[in-house]
């Protein structure tokens, strides 16, 4: 898929855990697993929200589109 | 009110039942056919051949006396018993018997397999599932092996038999109309082995979804 999920680098970047992550959430470790590793289909609004708000940056900061 | 809880473990029982006796009767009709075959009997009971249209050369009529009405018997259809003299004829049957009773075993057995799986997919709330996808479209694909055998046989009939005249009985091949149903089926099961497929992607999809 032409979309790229960085959020392994901005978890790097606020020196956060994914456990910490899915604590502050509410999400699921597996889920962000599937999220972080770029096996998800799609992320609702509520869920990208939440971890915007947590990791402090933008929607551009963790999803990035690279053509072929 | 019963729930489709219910209504799915009695099917997938019934199927179960109805596969072990078929299970025993198509052993049977093989062993049957074996022992035919060994004891060398030349005259064997026969009525695989479909159905024709029987004309009684018959002079006069049968009639009833109910509402003062008149039958008058022009000509019926029917699957006649044959009885072949030929040394070939054991072969043949039981060739064609060997054929019928595996074709009719893989579909129940496909059928009972299909209803144990939505039984279970039911109870588990989860009804798309890869499984019941592939079932639907083996069936699919049975059922349209089984229409076009049985279109074979059927034109095979037609173009090799013109009639057969037993003393003022005479009997016409027609084409066995019955056999159009599998291709219904066919087509039937591929629409929802379809449909199965687009539910399972979406399922597939909601469950990647964060």
């Amino acid at each position: 898929m032409a979309i790229i999920v960085n959020l392994d680098v901005m978890l790097a970047i606020r020196k956060m855990s994914l456990t910490e992550l899915s604590e502050r959430v509410g999400i699921t470790m597996a889920n962000l697993s599937v999220l972080k590793s770029g096996k998800a289909k799609a992320i609702r609004f509520t869920t990208l929200e939440a971890i915007c708000r947590e990791l402090n940056c933008k929607p551009g900061d963790i999803l990035d589109y690279k053509g072929d | 009110m019963i729930s489709i809880k219910t209504i799915f473990s009695g099917l997938s029982k019934i199927m179960d039942w109805l596969w072990n006796i078929n299970l025993v009767l198509g052993i049977g009709s093989i062993i049957f056919l074996i022992i035919n075959l060994i004891t060398k009997k030349l005259e064997l009971t026969a009525n695989y051949l479909g159905n024709f249209k029987i004309i009684i050369h018959q002079v006069g009529n049968m009639s009833s006396e109910i509402n003062n009405t008149k039958i008058y018997l022009d000509n019926m259809i029917g699957s006649p018993a044959l009885l072949l003299n030929s040394n070939m004829h054991q072969t043949l049957i039981f060739g064609y018997t060997l054929f019928i009773v595996t074709v009719v075993l893989i579909y129940n057995y496909q059928l009972m397999k299909l209803f144990n799986s939505l039984n279970s997919a039911i109870k588990e709330n989860a009804l798309f599932i890869s499984g019941i996808t592939e079932k639907f479209n083996t069936l699919a694909k049975v059922s349209l092996i089984v229409f076009c055998c049985g279109l074979l046989l059927s034109i095979c009939k037609l173009w090799l038999i013109n009639s057969i005249t037993f003393g003022n009985i005479t009997l016409i091949p027609i084409f066995d109309n019955g056999i159009i149903n599998f291709a219904w089926l066919g087509i039937g099961f591929f629409i929802i082995s379809g449909i199965f497929k687009i539910g399972f992607e979406l399922k597939k999809e909601q469950d990647l979804t964060i």
